[in-house]
This record gives C-alpha cells, sequence and structure tokens, in this order.
C-alpha cells in the first residue's frame, strides 16, 4: 500500500504536465473526451518509449554536435508511423486527433527525456523512463479529459477505436445541468489552471513538510 | 572538413534508414487508408442516393473556391462536397440534386459551432429547408443563427453553379 | 482579394492559433514575462514560419509529391524548420548580438514551437496555393505575437499582484489565457 502511495505521490511531484508543463498544447486541445485522452496517451507512451529505447541503443556512436537532429529524426520517424498505423486500424483516433497526432513529434516530453535521460541511460532504464513517464502523461490527460467530458457532456464513455463499438457509458449528469463551456477553450484553460493548482499545492505541502523535518 | 563530411554522411545514414522504415510502414498502410477514404464517402453518398448503383468523382471547376468535390451518382444526380467558414470554424456538407434540379439530400459532415445556435445546421430541421428546394431558388437562413446559415446558404448557392455547368441545366 | 484579407483576420483574432488551437504554450508560459522580450520573440518566429513555410511548401510540392514520398514529409519539414532556426540563430549572432541575447535559449526552442510545425503542415492540409500559403504563415504567427504581447503585459502587473501560492506563476497565468480566450471568441463574425 505505502508504494501505492508513493507511486501516486511520485506521479503528482514531478508529473510531466501540470509540474513541468511539458507537452500542454496536445493536453488543452484534445482532452475532451475520454477516448481521444487514451489514444493520444497510448501514443505518446509508444513513441516516447521506442525512442527512448532507440536513442539509448545508439547513445555511444552518435557525434555529440549533430545528436540534436539525430533524435529528431528517430522521433519524426516513430511519430509518423504511429501516425499512419492509427490511420490504418483506428480511424476514429485519427480523426478525433487530427493535426495534434503529427504535433507529436514535438511534444516537448519526448525530445526532453531523450536530451536527459535516453542519452545518458542503458537501454533497460530507458525503457522503464519510457514508459513511466508516457504513464504519468496519459493519466493526467485522462484527469482532464474526465472532468471535462464529465461537466460538459454529462457521460463518461469509452469506445473502442479499432472497431468503433462502445465499451460502457454512465450518465452521471442531466442535460440541464450540463457546463458546455467546458468543451471550449476557456474550459480547457481553467480545468488545466486548477488542476496545476492542485498540483502545485501538494508540492508545496510536501515541500513543507520536508523542511519541518 | 573530415569531421563535417563524417557528421553529414551520419546524418543522411540516419535520414536513409528512417526513409526505408517508414516507407515499410506505408506499403502496409496505404491500401488499407485509401479503402477507409473510399468506403466513408461512398455510404453518405448512398444515403443522399439510395437507389443508385455508381458512384464516381467528377471533375468540375468553381470560381468561389468553395466546393471540395463533386461525385456524380450515374443517370441520378449529382452530389457536391461543400466547405464554408461558419460563425466559428469551418462547416462542410454535401448537397445532391437529382437530374431534375430538384435538392434531394443535405448532410452535414464536419460542423463545430456554437451548440444550440450554429449547431441546428447539422439538425434535421435545416435539411428539411434545404431538400426539396429546387434551382435556382436558394435556402432561407435560419432565424438566431444567421451567420452560419448565411455561409451555408452561398455554399448551397456555388453548388448550384457547380450543378449547373455539369447537369447543362 | 477579399478573400486574402479575410483569411489573414479570421486566422490573427477569431481561430487565434494560441487561444483556439492550444498551440504556441511553452513559449506562452515561459517567454511571456517581460512585454519587450515578448515582441522580440514574435517577430522572430514570423521569421521563421514565413521562411520554413516557403521552403516546405515549395520542397513538398517539387520533390516529395512527384517522387510519391509524401510520408517523409514529418521528418524533412522538422529538419527543414531546424536547420532554418539554426541559421537564423548564427545569422542574429553576428549582426544583431543585442537580440541574440535577449532571446536567449527561446530562440533555438523554435524548433520544437508547435506552432511552426503545424503552419508547414497545415499549408499543405489545407491545399493552400503559394500566396494563400504566404497569406496564412504570416497571419498565424501575428495571431501568436499578438497574444503573446497582451499577455507579457497583464503578467507584468500579475507579478505584482497578491496571488495565492497554489496559483502563483503558471496556474494564474493560464485563469488569464482562459479569459482571453473567452474575450477572443466576440472576434466570431468580424469577418
Amino acid at each position: 500500500m505505502k508504494t501505492l502511495g508513493n507511486f501516486l505521490l511520485n506521479l503528482l511531484k514531478e508529473n510531466p504536465v501540470f509540474g513541468l508543463y511539458l507537452g500542454i498544447c496536445s493536453t488543452l486541445a484534445i482532452t475532451t473526451n475520454l477516448d481521444n485522452a487514451i489514444g493520444m496517451g497510448v501514443s505518446v507512451l509508444i513513441v516516447l518509449t521506442i525512442s527512448n529505447i532507440m536513442i539509448s541503443s545508439i547513445r555511444k556512436i552518435t557525434p555529440d554536435e549533430i545528436r540534436i537532429p539525430v533524435y529528431i529524426i528517430v522521433i519524426a520517424t516513430l511519430t509518423k508511423a504511429i501516425e499512419l498505423l492509427i490511420k490504418a486500424f483506428a480511424p476514429t483516433i485519427d480523426a478525433a486527433l487530427g493535426v495534434y497526432l503529427p504535433l507529436i513529434v514535438v511534444n516537448c516530453i519526448i525530445l526532453g527525456r531523450a536530451e536527459a535521460y535516453a542519452s545518458k541511460n542503458n537501454i533497460w532504464k530507458s525503457t522503464l523512463d519510457g514508459l513511466n513517464m508516457g504513464l504519468a502523461y496519459t493519466l493526467s490527460l485522462a484527469a482532464m479529459s474526465i472532468i471535462r467530458q464529465i461537466l460538459a457532456d454529462g457521460v463518461l464513455s469509452l469506445n473502442n477505436p479499432f472497431n468503433s463499438t462502445l465499451i460502457f457509458q454512465i450518465n452521471i449528469i442531466p442535460a440541464e445541468y450540463r457546463i458546455a463551456i467546458f468543451k471550449e477553450p476557456i474550459g480547457a484553460f481553467l480545468t488545466f489552471a486548477f488542476l496545476a493548482a492542485g498540483v502545485a499545492a501538494i508540492q508545496n505541502a510536501t515541500a513543507k513538510k520536508a523542511e519541518v523535518k | 572538413m573530415k569531421k563535417i563530411i563524417s557528421l553529414t554522411l551520419f546524418l543522411a545514414l540516419a535520414s536513409a534508414l528512417a526513409g526505408a522504415v517508414l516507407a515499410g510502414v506505408n506499403s502496409i498502410t496505404a491500401p488499407i487508408i485509401e479503402e477507409q477514404k473510399i468506403a466513408a464517402v461512398k455510404a453518405t453518398l448512398k444515403e443522399i442516393f439510395p437507389s443508385a448503383t455508381e458512384f464516381a468523382e467528377v471533375k468540375f471547376e468553381d470560381a468561389s473556391g468553395k466546393v471540395n468535390n463533386v461525385y456524380e451518382a450515374k443517370g441520378q444526380g449529382f452530389v457536391v462536397k461543400v466547405t464554408v467558414q461558419g460563425y466559428k470554424d469551418i462547416i462542410t456538407f454535401l448537397i445532391g440534386y437529382d437530374l431534375n434540379g430538384e435538392a434531394v439530400g443535405f448532410k452535414v459532415v464536419s460542423i463545430n459551432d456554437t451548440p444550440g445556435i450554429g449547431m441546428r445546421i447539422g439538425d434535421q430541421e435545416f435539411a428539411d429547408l434545404v431538400i426539396g428546394s429546387s434551382v435556382p431558388t436558394p435556402v432561407d437562413t435560419l432565424a438566431g443563427a444567421t451567420v452560419s446559415s448565411a455561409a451555408v446558404v452561398k455554399g448551397i448557392e456555388a453548388a448550384i453553379v457547380v450543378f449547373k455547368t455539369l447537369a447543362e441545366y | 482579394m477579399a478573400g486574402l484579407i479575410t483569411l489573414f483576420i479570421s486566422n490573427v483574432v477569431i481561430s487565434n492559433v494560441v487561444l483556439t488551437k492550444f498551440l504556441g504554450m511553452c513559449p506562452l508560459l515561459g517567454v511571456s514575462r517581460k512585454s519587450s522580450s515578448a515582441v522580440g520573440m514574435g517577430l522572430a518566429v514570423i521569421f521563421v514560419i514565413v521562411g520554413a513555410s516557403i521552403f516546405t511548401w515549395t520542397l513538398y510540392y517539387t520533390v516529395l509529391v512527384p517522387l510519391n514520398l509524401q510520408y517523409m514529409d514529418l521528418i524533412t519539414f522538422i529538419l527543414v524548420i531546424a536547420a532554418f532556426v539554426q541559421f537564423v540563430e548564427m545569422f542574429l549572432k553576428k549582426y544583431s548580438p543585442a537580440l541574440y541575447k535577449a532571446l536567449g535559449i527561446y530562440l533555438p526552442l523554435i524548433t520544437t514551437n508547435c506552432v511552426v510545425l503545424f503552419v508547414t503542415l497545415d499549408n499543405i492540409i489545407q491545399g493552400f496555393d503559394f500566396v494563400h500559403m504566404l497569406v496564412y504563415s504570416t497571419a498565424v504567427p501575428t495571431g501568436f505575437m499578438l497574444v503573446l504581447y497582451i499577455f507579457s503585459t497583464i503578467r507584468e502587473r500579475l507579478d505584482q499582484s497578491n496571488i495565492p501560492n497554489a496559483f502563483k506563476g503558471n496556474p494564474i497565468a493560464l485563469i488569464v489565457a482562459a479569459l482571453m480566450a473567452a474575450i477572443f471568441t466576440s472576434f466570431a463574425g468580424l469577418v
């Protein structure tokens, strides 16, 4: 139980989205429902993990002066490959994510981890780091989407992207009480602001505790 | 000098590898993606002309820039795909005219407008206004959603122009 | 001509790239604390986007399409952008060291600025011809600079106000962004 608590705490303290403000463009744009969040989150997780693995494997032979262009080539190739695969096998996700799918290549998280971690650590550690960050990212997206979807649509639902079937749908808020602006940009910014403030509050609280100790 | 050459070679090699990987993925996915595009459009075309058996995309000339594609339902009429700027975002719709110049179908493909106002363009109410209207009479705008519906009406007018040239009406 | 003007205005204010498409958030939250650096950053981004758009658009239609290599668009576009930013860096270092120092680390970061890659990709997605591409690639970063500048002036005042601890810094900036987004929606229907 303690490790779960620690895991959750780490998720909040070093949260790439609400703590470090990386990859926020996609977060604000696509988190209108849970399907999008999981679609984008899993895509980023796959690109991030494979990119970490590849960059870690070539870290000893990559000349230092051109490492950034080389990382970019790796990440761009992976992003395009995922984009093509999603277009072919999960077209509803492609339609929902739109241009934000190819924009994964400029998601600061991926290049950031490549430069800060994968280029300096072995393949196993880099794989774990990719999975860890990818998971944290996906959960953060899911948190935003759940809030926005429940407030704006009043339902929580999940679709199977590979054959467009509904997995579950729970009606939570009746139609008259739904707050449509949470689908709009203003709602996106507000939800993000409050989640970020929440994470900051937790970080401040734990920092204070550490000081007192 | 030697350094620059070796660096450039490394980058070129990396790019070539990347290209090879993508060429591979592309060869697997491209045919599937093509099929999906045609299937998606065909389904909507069938909604407008349910008894048509053959559909084909035809060339057209359009000065307004609003018309994206024109499909012919062989022997029955034409479906025009139009994109216009609504109140908030673009609206893409299909309008089908039979060979008598009557609008037999109206389907909104993509719309992202203000809920309850501009979004009414996608409702059956507006489609009912359009269907049954005949060339050359355009459609009335929706009260309360004038910006979006006026844009759609302009798009319909552009579609009519293209339809006239193709159907020699 | 009217179409081009509409294209320009609608992309600066109505479909503003930051407030409706959420792109360019990293520099928005990072650079926007002083209004003078906001303008310098904005102008640099306009220059990079117009230049990169011309190169990538031409590359796409003269090389990638004829060779049926459209799937290489992502890699080639991002490499063109990286090279162009590198070139701008070297140019500024030599001819305007003051601006180079002022922009600091944010100059190379323009490469990963979502707005740049977005515009180069969108030029193709929207099927623009050369003239429309030029207008669009000027309009979008102009909208970015507009928001960046307004934002920086507000933040200069915010930094001197009393804000609850949890909201200090970025969260309160996001609330400002929320209000700006709401205000900018009133531009809809302008053209």
